[in-house]
């Protein structure tokens, strides 16, 4: 028997406001510290193929989702990041929640190549041609 | 036979022939023979001993016990008025579930067969969340008692009533030997007294009628919580001793409510402020404090930050969340939530919680010390309708007119936050692994027009129903574990089920995989009592909040993260739930990956619940 989390029990509408463990250290979770700025990494040509591989190897999808859409992280499908800002962004993550990636972990072309393949991610769809959540909005 | 009204315990102190000596092999029937008085403790059982637990019954001797003792103790517990009994088997209380089904009739209370103690409990759990009453929970000794300690933690954690029997060889002199020593305990109730509200080892049939009826009022007064009443096993085989004794009468005390002159100064600073905001954890305990919480923030016109344990406000009321972004609370009024952290900087508190009437030391559920300006022990739910009565009174004219433009605002924010909320599903809507908003979206216009329950927790589903469902009823939703012990959703979810049936309601449980595991025979507890439930697997093939722990801290210490799947995941064979269930005599549909396939296998399975069954769709999803 465990205990898995610890629930900060208040909860929005439904949106549950909970931490998880040692995500609540520090800053706490979710918090946002300052920006470190971008250091220019003169990064390689990434590889999308290799990419995929590191994707599930370094289990990005476990709070991304399978598609980079979904889960507790950032939503890695739509992000305005360019390859620079993403290896700097893993480097020095601005949340508690993300794990820091050291070059020693994932090299820069392991970087290169892991953002090579989330620019492989499709866009969702817009809410506007989904029916089914129209018809929710619509819902009194 | 000859009918005797013999004393068992004189039987057996009398008699050399034990009834395990009647099936042992001759080397081990000189052993068996001895008096039970002089039989040393026995630390490994033999084999002879282990046959009178595991074999066929003991051969019965020649005696007819009349009026046995758990004929009155079935007596006392129908007095109760519990509608179940929840239980797997054991020997120390064989001679209470034989009053159970033929001295009671097994009806009202009925025996449910449970596979495992800990389902026992915790179906309890989720029948007692639905129907604001608790059912009884039948214990087997220390091992049964073992079993069902996690469930018996998270429902006090939660607060919630439930009614512990658990038998016990308590005699030593008389006790049968080897695995029955292994089965008891000087001080049964020893092992979950840190969490349970009230214990009680009676030594007679008198004491247990005055403990039993004592244990339900102290379990149903806020704050709520499990109870044990130990049964020894002679008490229950014996024949009654002497005269049947008095069953006291069950009166219920009257909630604990907040001192007036401590409400009326909460009343006062409510109206006062500028931004107040009602933060409510376990403050609904029956469907009237729904009503009750939602009548103060109309009152107001204030935020309600709080459906995560109970239902406290309709999940599309406009009030209904923490209010727009900058609302600058000043004044939080926290109603039973345990530790509640510190207020918003500048910000006052007040709290109402029964907590402060009672509370152990130990373990250490309590959370951190309540940051209050003005702490009002006593139960929410009791002391709200005066609190309203006093916020009405002390509201002014120009208050109102304050009131009224705060809560066009608020409504204005919460319009735009759901439907953000809504939209934000739209992510991974076409993904495979199916996405946990999808599941949701796709289920709920095929239940909304239903009498419909979510009876599973949604803090591990990424609250979807809370955002895209409309939750307006106390059964809508029930919450979670309490104290965060996996094991509890499926057979809480069966519990809560079972409450709802008799309503005729559509229970619905959007079910873990990692949390199934633990004790996956509730499904058949379900099957064999006609429990109609929906359980939709999110089958993400393993434990994910620690692969996230595991992988986070494998980072921090610069070390690579490529082994956090070791020891959280359930990959290698993956498992399928559809199988399960049949295997467990449910329908099971699936493993669905597609997320266009949803919607036809949910309308089938609804059709199935709606006969009466329960059916289990295994979906394989997203992580979160």
């Amino acid at each position: 028997m465990k205990i898995t989390i610890t629930l900060l029990s208040i909860t929005l509408v439904g949106t549950l406001a909970w931490a998880q463990g040692r995500g609540q250290r520090g800053a706490g979770a979710g918090e946002q510290a300052a920006p470190a700025p971008a250091v220019n990494l003169n990064l390689p040509e990434g590889d999308a193929k290799r990419g995929e591989t590191y994707y599930a190897k370094y289990g990005c999808w476990e709070c991304h989702g399978y598609t980079g859409q979904t889960g507790n992280g950032a939503r890695l499908a739509t992000t305005a990041l360019n390859a620079n800002g993403f290896v700097n962004y893993i480097r020095k993550p601005r949340t508690n929640q993300m794990p820091l990636y050291s070059a020693k972990v994932i090299s820069d072309q392991d970087g290169a190549d892991l953002f090579a393949y989330i620019k492989t991610f499709k866009k969702p769809p817009e809410a506007k041609d989904i029916p089914l959540l129209q018809q929710i909005i619509n819902e009194k | 036979m000859k009918k005797s009204s013999v004393n068992r315990r004189g039987f057996l102190k009398g008699a050399a022939a034990s009834a395990a000596a009647l099936v042992a092999k001759p080397a081990e029937k000189a052993q068996a023979q001895q008096p039970a008085q002089t039989r040393p403790a026995v630390a490994v059982p033999n084999s002879a001993q282990l046959a009178a637990e595991t074999g066929p019954p003991r051969a019965q001797v020649e005696r007819i016990v009349e009026n046995p003792g758990s004929d009155f103790m079935m007596d006392v517990i129908k007095s109760l008025n519990f509608e179940y009994i929840t239980t797997n088997p054991g020997s120390s209380f064989q001679g209470l579930h034989e009053s159970i089904i033929n001295y009671g009739g097994n009806t009202k209370p009925e025996l449910l067969t449970c596979c495992h103690e800990e389902s026992a409990v915790a179906m309890a759990h989720g029948y007692a969340k639905i129907e604001g009453k608790p059912i009884m929970a039948l214990l087997h000794g220390t091992v049964g008692t073992q079993h069902a300690a996690m469930a018996i933690y998270n429902a006090y954690a939660d607060r919630v009533p439930i009614y512990l029997v658990i038998g016990n060889h308590m005699d030593a002199a008389v006790r049968p030997g080897g695995v029955n020593w292994y089965h008891s305990a000087q001080d049964m109730a020893a092992m979950i007294r840190d969490f349970t509200k009230w214990d009680d080892n009676p030594a007679s049939l008198g004491a247990m009628a005055n403990s039993s009826v004592r244990a339900y009022r102290m379990m149903m007064t806020p704050p709520m919580g499990p109870v044990a009443i130990i049964i020894d096993s002679e008490m229950q085989e014996n024949a009654m001793p002497g005269p049947r004794p008095r069953i006291p009468k069950l009166t219920m005390p009257a909630p604990p409510q907040g001192d007036m002159a401590a409400v009326r100064e909460a009343a006062k600073m409510l109206v006062a402020a500028q931004a107040p905001r009602i933060n409510c954890q376990r403050a609904a305990r029956t469907p009237e404090g729904m009503k009750l919480v939602t009548e103060l923030a109309e009152l107001l016109q204030c935020p309600v930050n709080g459906n995560g344990e109970r239902m406290h406000i309709p999940s599309r009321h406009p009030l209904a969340g923490t209010g727009y972004q900058g609302y600058p609370v000043d004044l939080v009024l926290d109603l039973e939530v345990q530790g509640g952290g510190a207020p918003p900087a500048n910000a006052k508190s007040i709290s109402i919680s029964s907590l402060d009437l009672f509370m152990k030391s130990n373990i250490q559920d309590f959370q951190p010390m309540s940051q209050a300006d003005l702490a009002i022990a006593g139960d929410a739910q009791a002391t709200l309708p005066w609190l309203i009565e006093e916020v009405k009174r002390a509201i002014t004219a120009d208050r109102k007119r304050v009131f009224e433009e705060r809560g066009k605002r608020l409504a204005e924010a919460h319009a735009k936050q759901r439907e953000q909320a809504i939209e934000d599903a739209r992510y991974g809507w076409d993904s495979s692994p199916i996405s946990l908003a999808r599941l949701a979206a796709e289920l709920w216009p095929l239940i909304k027009n239903e009498d419909w329950s979510l009876v599973g927790w949604q803090g591990f589903i990424g609250g979807w129903p809370g955002r895209l469902w409309n939750m307006n009823k106390h059964y809508h939703y029930i919450g979670g574990q309490g104290a965060g012990g996996i094991g509890y959703n499926a057979p809480a979810a069966v519990g809560a089920a079972l409450a709802n049936r008799k309503y005729g309601r559509l229970s619905v449980n959007i079910q873990t995989d990692g949390d199934m595991n633990y004790a996956p025979g509730v499904l058949w507890t379900a099957a064999h009592h006609k429990i109609p439930l929906l359980t939709i697997m999110h089958n993400n093939r393993g434990y994910h909040a620690e692969v996230m722990f595991v992988q986070r801290m494998a980072a921090e210490r610069n070390r690579g993260v490529d082994k956090a799947h070791i020891g959280t995941r359930l990959i290698e064979p993956n498992i399928n739930y559809a199988k399960m269930a049949e295997t467990y005599g449910l329908t099971g549909i699936g493993p669905i990956s597609d997320p266009k396939d949803m919607a036809a296998a949910f309308k089938r399975g609804i059709e199935i619940v709606k006969r009466g069954e329960p059916v289990v769709i295994d979906t394989i999803t997203q992580p979160r």
